[in-house]
């Protein structure tokens, strides 16, 4: 074989590459399909997306994710995170069915919760930690503003609480109602909250800690464990008020507000790590977070559809602070 | 990068092994072998652990970066980002637009888009109070490119529907089994059958109907209705009744009670436009439709992921 026949094949064999590569083109331009006689072009798909503020806001989130991509790189520690996440799970889901069934399930469940696989859950936990990440970093930087913020929108307090159990919360036996009364009468002759609820209250997970649950502010998630009249209700309470008995899931509570002091509950806040209630009480804290970024932008376009998107999700913020 | 490695060491313990001379010929087979190789697996690691390498298809100036700095963003990686979202509705949209076009060319045709286009601005202005600001809260520049990206297209598309029930009425109602149903429904499957045989005209069936208070007129019934599933699955039974009357049998309802089912209207072209407007506002008709139309015009999709993604929209959409 001479040189012309090598290089004509090295040639042809680089086409076919090519060829492989690109996909279909006309007049240089990227055909993504084809009707009889008419193509749809990569172009055109392109500028019909992005014409739409829909366009915009999945510019704002691509330029998001490869802030988090550069910035905040997924850890060996999020990917063991999420490992054991996705372990969990599966452990969960083999304990309660069989075998042959319990793969199936989980698919079914993942997909109806928006998730394509378990990989696709996976790759969102460790998202979501990147994502966290970066949040925390802007808290502890801002971390005074943020939390005067988070104390007016979130209203956090210290709350206690006490369970009486039922096994019907409707149709409460003899012996739940006594103890129930009893409860109230000893609110009612002024004994320590604490001591009540470390000798009287039915939740074993606060019982030991004479009721407390901590700091309790808008993101709470009360109403999983305990009803929605609970987690509400916890709300409300000043500090050194006592609720009445609510009816809640599986039995009635009382809840007793400690403490709103703002000094307290900035130290104890103070510091910031991915379960601070400071990184996730503030839906548009992400934006504020993005504008600390060093982002060039190489059009005009480009950067009005980014602060476009900032402006309007600020301005609704603003509203929500009004 | 394992991969690569990989690649290297297949490919470099044959050479070192052989025996014979490498001559030219040799030579020449082994740069094609590498070159094609290289270039799949170059593909193949940057499918795997690049975004931009998931798409075949290319954005021109794909390459230019819209953002640098802390974040660094190419148009293709933005092309690709709304591809995943949204891309296949608007590829299946766009082809879509231009088969409307090519469909639609008469006069009626026009006049069916104006009237779809009509129907489209009355739901957005009761949406927003005018097309204008609906145009603007979602994002567009202005009300004419609004119409020109979204409504005149969507108009197009749902004339195209229209035309296709229209001019292939009777296909259509033979497919989907078109039938107007009512009925009403006793406990036991005993009673059924001793109402059906009493009734012997539509007012004997209205007066078993209002005595029993459980009378409900379906209307028109097909095979893609949302009806009661048992009733969906008579559709072609009661199809094939071509005159009004009684069905048959008792029909066992998904909630376990057995209907009386009475099958009117049966001279169907004379209630062609209800039967159209009820077929068009079926989903799974639409899909049917638009399936027709891509696989007319021998819809091809070059992006094997874009394609991947179409067929969760339907696989009927592309023939392979």
């Amino acid at each position: 074989m001479n040189i012309k026949r090598l290089t004509c094949l090295t040639i042809t064999g680089m086409m076919l590459l090519s060829g492989c590569s690109a996909g279909k083109t006309v007049n240089n331009k990227s055909v993504i399909a084809s009707l009889d006689g008419d193509n749809v072009y990569a172009d055109n798909v392109y500028s019909s997306l992005t014409s739409t503020s829909s366009g915009r806001t999945q510019l704002f989130n691509y330029t998001l994710d490869q802030l988090l991509k550069s910035k905040y790189p997924a850890t060996k520690a999020m990917e063991e995170n999420a490992d054991s996440m996705v372990d969990s799970i599966k452990q969960s889901y083999k304990s309660q069915y069989s075998e042959s069934e319990y793969e199936k399930q989980l698919e079914k469940d993942l997909k109806s919760s928006g998730y394509s696989s378990i990989a696709d859950y996976r790759k969102k936990v460790v998202y979501s930690l990147q994502y966290a990440e970066m949040m925390k970093n802007y808290v502890k930087k801002h971390f005074n503003a943020v939390f005067d913020d988070y104390y007016k929108m979130a209203t956090p307090r210290y709350i206690s609480i006490i369970k009486v159990s039922m096994a019907s919360v409707d149709a409460p036996t003899n012996t739940e109602n006594d103890k129930l009364q009893e409860v109230k009468d000893l609110l009612k002759s002024g004994k320590n909250f604490g001591d009540i609820a470390k000798s009287y209250s039915d939740d074993s997970d606060t019982k030991n800690a004479k009721g407390s649950l901590g700091i309790v502010d808008t993101t709470n998630s009360l109403s999983d464990t305990y009803g929605s009249d609970v987690a509400s209700t916890a709300l409300t309470l000043t500090a050194g008020q006592t609720s009445e008995a609510i009816k809640g899931t599986n039995g009635y509570y009382f809840l007793y507000c400690s403490s709103t002091d703002k000094e307290k509950i900035k130290k104890e806040l103070k510091n910031v790590d991915a379960n601070s209630p400071l990184i996730t009480y503030d839906n548009y804290m992400v934006y504020e977070a993005f504008k600390t970024y060093k982002i060039t932008y190489k059009d005009k376009a480009t950067k009005e559809a980014i602060n476009k998107v900032i402006n309007e999700n600020l301005k609704s913020r603003a509203e929500e602070r009004k | 990068m394992d991969e690569n490695k990989e690649f290297r060491q297949v490919h470099k313990v044959p050479v070192k092994k052989t025996k014979k001379p490498i001559n030219k010929k040799a030579i020449a087979g082994l740069v094609l072998a590498i070159i094609l190789a290289a270039g799949c697996i170059g593909g193949y690691y940057y499918v795997k652990n690049t975004k931009e390498a998931d798409y075949v298809s290319k954005v021109t100036d794909g390459s230019k970066d819209l953002i640098t700095g802390d974040a660094t963003v190419s148009k293709q990686g933005y092309y690709e980002y709304l591809m995943d979202g949204s891309g296949a509705s608007e590829i299946v949209s766009q082809a879509l637009t231009k088969i409307a076009n090519k469909e639609l060319t008469t006069k009626a045709d026009k006049t069916s888009i104006e009237t779809e286009t009509k129907a489209l601005e009355d739901q957005y202005k009761n949406y927003m109070g005018s097309v204008k600001d609906y145009a603007k809260s979602v994002g567009y520049s202005s009300e004419e490119a609004f119409r020109k990206a979204t409504l005149t297209p969507n108009a197009k598309q749902n004339a195209l529907v229209k035309k296709y029930l229209t001019s292939k009425f009777t296909t259509a109602i033979n497919k989907y089994k078109v039938s107007y149903v009512k009925y009403f429904t006793y406990e036991k499957e005993s009673q059924v059958l001793k109402a059906i045989q009493s009734i012997k005209s539509e007012d004997d069936y209205k007066k078993l109907a209002e005595a029993s208070s459980t009378s409900n007129d379906v209307g028109i019934l097909s095979t893609k209705s949302s009806a009661d599933s048992n009733l969906v699955k008579k559709a072609s039974a009661f199809y094939k009744m071509k005159k009004d009357g009684v069905y048959g049998s008792a029909v066992k309802l998904s909630t376990g009670a057995y209907a009386v089912v009475y099958v009117y209207n049966t001279d169907r072209a004379a209630h062609k436009d209800d039967i159209v407007s009820a077929l068009y506002k079926l989903d799974k008709v639409k899909t049917d439709i638009n399936a027709y139309y891509l696989n007319k015009y021998h819809f091809t999709v070059y992006d094997n992921k874009m394609k991947k993604a179409i067929k969760e929209i339907s696989k009927s959409y592309i023939k392979d």
